[in-house]
C-alpha cells in the first residue's frame, strides 16, 4: 500500500514537471500553448463534475454551472473593470448559489431523475441567457470578454497557461483534502447506502447539497476561465457537448478516482487535437466513440486501470502466445 | 426511558401496527415477537425514525420525537441494526464503522481516532481481525452482522435497537449472541429486540412484548408470555405447552 502510494507521489510530480516544463522545451509553441490551456481548464471541469459523483449524484448539465461562471464573471468583469483574476471567483460563487438552488429541488431525486432534471435546467438557462436577458447578455450574439492577460504583453499566453495550472493544482489538492476528510467519509456512505449512512448519523441532504455547491462553484470557475481566454461568450456554452466532455473525460480516465477526470481529460485532447492535426476533422468523433466503446468494455474502471489490468491479464497473455509458439 | 402510546401505522389499505402502548424502562433488555407480519419491524422502524407513524406519539426521555429523522435520532442516542444487513458494500470494514464513531453522535472525534474507536468495537463484538481493512463487499452474512452490530455501538448508543440480528446463528453461536448482548446492556445500553429463536428471546430478555397483526396481545416476564393462552394459540403452538 505504501509502496503504491510512493510511486503515485513520483507519478504526480513527474507530470506535473511535464505540464511546467512543456511549453519551455517546445520554445513557447502558441499551438502547443493552446491546446495545453483548454486541457487543463477542462481538467478542472471533469474534476468538479467528477466530485458531486463521490456523493453518489450526477449531472447532465453541468454546462449550466460552466456557462454561468463564464457569463457571470465576463459580465462583472466588463462592467467594473475588475481584472478577471477576480471575477472568475465571483462567477464561481455565483455558479454555486445557482448550484445550491438546483440541488434543493433534485436532493430527493435518484440516478436518472437528479440527471434529467439537470440537463432540462441546462437548456432553460440557455433559453433564457439568449432571450429573455438578452439586453444584457447579447442574445445569441453574444458579449466580448476581458483577457486574463492582455495581449499586448509579450508571450502573455505562457502566463495565462501557468496561471491556469496553478489553480488546476491548488483545486485538485482542495478536492483531495475534502475526499479524504469526514465529509470525503460521510460521501462514500451516502454512495454506497443512503439508508444506512442515515442509522450512522449522516444528514444525506446536508452533504449532497454541499457536493452539489462545490461542484458548481469549480465548474463555474472553469468555464470563467475558458471564456476569458476565448475571449467572447456565446449561449452556445450552455450546449449538450459542454456537458457531456467532463462526463467523456471522467469516465474514460476513471470515474470516481482523482486522477482518473485528469488522465481522461489529458489522452481525449490529445487524440481529439491529434487527429484532427491529422486532417481527420470528422473521422475523429467515429474513432474517439470507438475508443469510448472499447474503455467502457474493457475498462470499466477507465484508463487508470490499464497497468493493474495488464498485470492481472499478462500470465494469460503468455500462456496463449506460448500455445502458440509451440505449434 | 422510551414511551410509545397508540403507535399506528398503515400501508395502503394495510394496518400494520394498530394503536400499540410500549413502555421501555433505562437498562432493561425488551423483546418483541410474534409472528411473521406481526408488525414487528414496522414497530422497530417507526421507534427508530425510518417510518414515520400514522397516529400516535412516542417520547424519549421526556422528549417527544415523534416524527424525527432516523439521522436525528441517532444523535440523540438511538441506534439500530437491520434485518438484512448490507452495510456499505464499497467501503472496508474499519471506515463502515469510522462513520458512526464520527457522525453518530455530538462527541468530537478525528478521523485517527475514529479509526482506533472502530478497531475496539469491531474486536469488542468478536470480528475476525484480519478482515478489518477487507471491502465489505467479501464478507460472509455473520461477518456482516457482527458489523452492523459495531457499526450501532460506535454511535455510543443509550437505546440500541436489534432487529433479528441472531437469526440463522447456530445453537453455539446464539449462546455467544446472548452473552454479547448482556455485555452491551451491562456497559448502560437499554435494548429492544426482535428475535425469532425462542431460545433466544427467553434466555436474554427482562421483559417480552407479543404482537400478533399488529396488535399488542401479550406483555410481561418471559415465564408469564410462554404461559399465556393467547400466545400460545397464535404463535407458539401446542407443543410448547409440554
Amino acid at each position: 500500500m505504501i509502496e503504491k502510494d510512493r510511486v503515485v507521489l513520483y507519478l504526480t510530480i513527474a507530470a506535473l514537471a511535464c505540464a511546467v516544463l512543456f511549453p519551455l522545451v517546445t520554445g513557447l509553441n502558441v499551438y502547443y500553448l493552446t491546446v495545453l490551456i483548454i486541457m487543463v481548464i477542462f481538467i478542472i471541469f471533469a474534476s468538479a463534475w467528477n466530485f458531486l459523483t463521490y456523493s453518489g449524484q450526477g449531472s447532465l448539465g453541468h454546462a449550466a454551472f460552466f456557462g454561468i461562471g463564464g457569463y457571470i464573471s465576463t459580465l462583472i468583469a466588463v462592467k467594473s473593470g475588475l481584472t478577471p483574476y477576480l471575477t472568475i471567483f465571483i462567477g464561481g460563487a455565483v455558479a454555486a448559489v445557482v448550484g445550491l438552488f438546483i440541488g434543493i429541488i433534485c436532493v430527493r431525486m435518484k440516478e436518472w431523475f437528479l440527471a434529467m432534471v439537470t440537463f432540462g435546467f441546462a437548456v432553460i438557462i440557455q433559453v433564457l441567457v439568449a432571450s429573455q436577458f438578452s439586453s444584457v447578455t447579447g442574445g445569441w450574439d453574444g458579449v466580448a470578454a476581458p483577457p486574463l492577460i492582455s495581449n499586448t504583453v509579450p508571450n502573455y499566453l505562457v502566463y495565462e497557461y501557468y496561471s491556469i495550472l496553478l489553480i488546476a493544482v491548488v483545486v485538485i489538492l482542495l478536492f483531495r483534502t475534502i475526499l479524504n476528510s469526514k465529509i470525503g467519509l460521510a460521501f462514500s456512505a451516502i454512495r454506497e447506502n443512503e439508508l444506512e449512512a442515515r442509522a450512522a448519523g449522516i444528514d444525506p441532504v446536508r452533504y449532497k447539497l454541499l457536493a452539489f455547491m462545490v461542484s458548481a462553484y469549480f465548474a463555474g470557475l472553469a468555464g470563467a476561465l475558458e471564456i476569458h481566454y476565448l475571449g467572447y461568450v456565446t449561449p452556445e456554452i450552455f450546449g449538450v457537448d459542454i456537458s457531456f466532455w467532463p462526463i467523456i473525460y471522467s469516465i474514460s480516465g476513471g470515474l470516481g478516482t482523482l486522477a482518473g477526470p485528469i488522465i481522461g481529460t489529458i489522452v481525449i485532447t490529445l487524440l481529439w487535437d491529434g487527429l484532427q492535426s491529422l486532417g481527420l476533422t470528422y473521422g475523429r468523433f467515429i474513432i474517439i466513440g470507438v475508443i469510448l466503446v472499447l474503455v467502457v468494455i474493457f475498462l470499466p474502471r477507465g484508463l487508470i486501470s490499464l497497468p493493474e489490468e495488464i498485470k492481472k491479464r499478462a500470465p494469460k497473455w503468455r500462456g496463449r502466445f506460448n500455445k502458440l509458439l509451440q505449434k | 426511558m422510551l414511551v410509545a402510546r397508540q403507535v399506528k401505522k398503515k400501508f395502503g389499505g394495510l394496518v400494520a401496527v394498530q394503536d400499540v402502548d410500549l413502555t421501555l424502562n433505562e437498562g432493561e433488555i425488551l423483546g418483541l415477537v410474534g409472528p411473521n407480519g406481526a408488525g414487528k419491524t414496522t414497530l422497530l422502524n417507526i421507534i427508530s425514525g425510518m417510518y414515520q407513524p400514522d397516529n400516535g406519539t412516542i417520547h424519549y426521555k421526556g422528549e417527544n420525537i415523534t416524527g424525527f429523522s432516523l439521522n436525528k435520532l441517532c444523535k440523540k442516542g438511538i441506534s439500530k441494526t437491520f434485518q438484512h444487513p448490507q452495510s456499505f458494500p464499497g467501503m472496508m470494514v474499519a471506515e463502515a464503522v469510522m462513520v458512526s464513531a464520527i457522525f453518530g453522535n455530538h462527541h468530537k472525534v478525528g478521523m485517527k481516532d475514529a479509526r482506533e474507536e472502530a478497531v475496539a468495537h469491531l474486536e469488542f463484538v468478536s470480528f475476525p481481525k484480519d478482515k478489518i481493512d477487507a471491502p465489505l463487499s467479501q464478507l460472509n452474512l455473520m461477518e456482516l452482522k457482527r458489523v452492523q452490530l459495531a457499526r450501532a455501538l460506535a454511535s455510543r448508543p443509550k437505546l440500541l435497537l436489534m432487529d433479528e440480528l441472531t437469526t440463522g446463528l447456530n445453537p453455539n453461536e446464539s449462546g455467544e449472541a446472548i452473552s454479547l448482548i448482556k455485555k452491551i446492556r451491562d456497559g448502560g445500553t437499554t435494548i429492544m429486540l426482535i428475535e425469532h429463536v425462542m431460545r433466544v428471546i427467553t434466555g436474554v430478555s427482562d421483559r417480552i412484548v407479543v404482537l400478533d397483526h399488529g396488535e399488542k396481545i401479550a406483555e410481561g416476564t418471559p415465564l408469564d408470555v410462554l404461559n399465556d393462552q393467547r400466545v400460545i394459540d397464535s404463535y407458539l403452538g401446542e407443543k410448547y405447552t409440554n
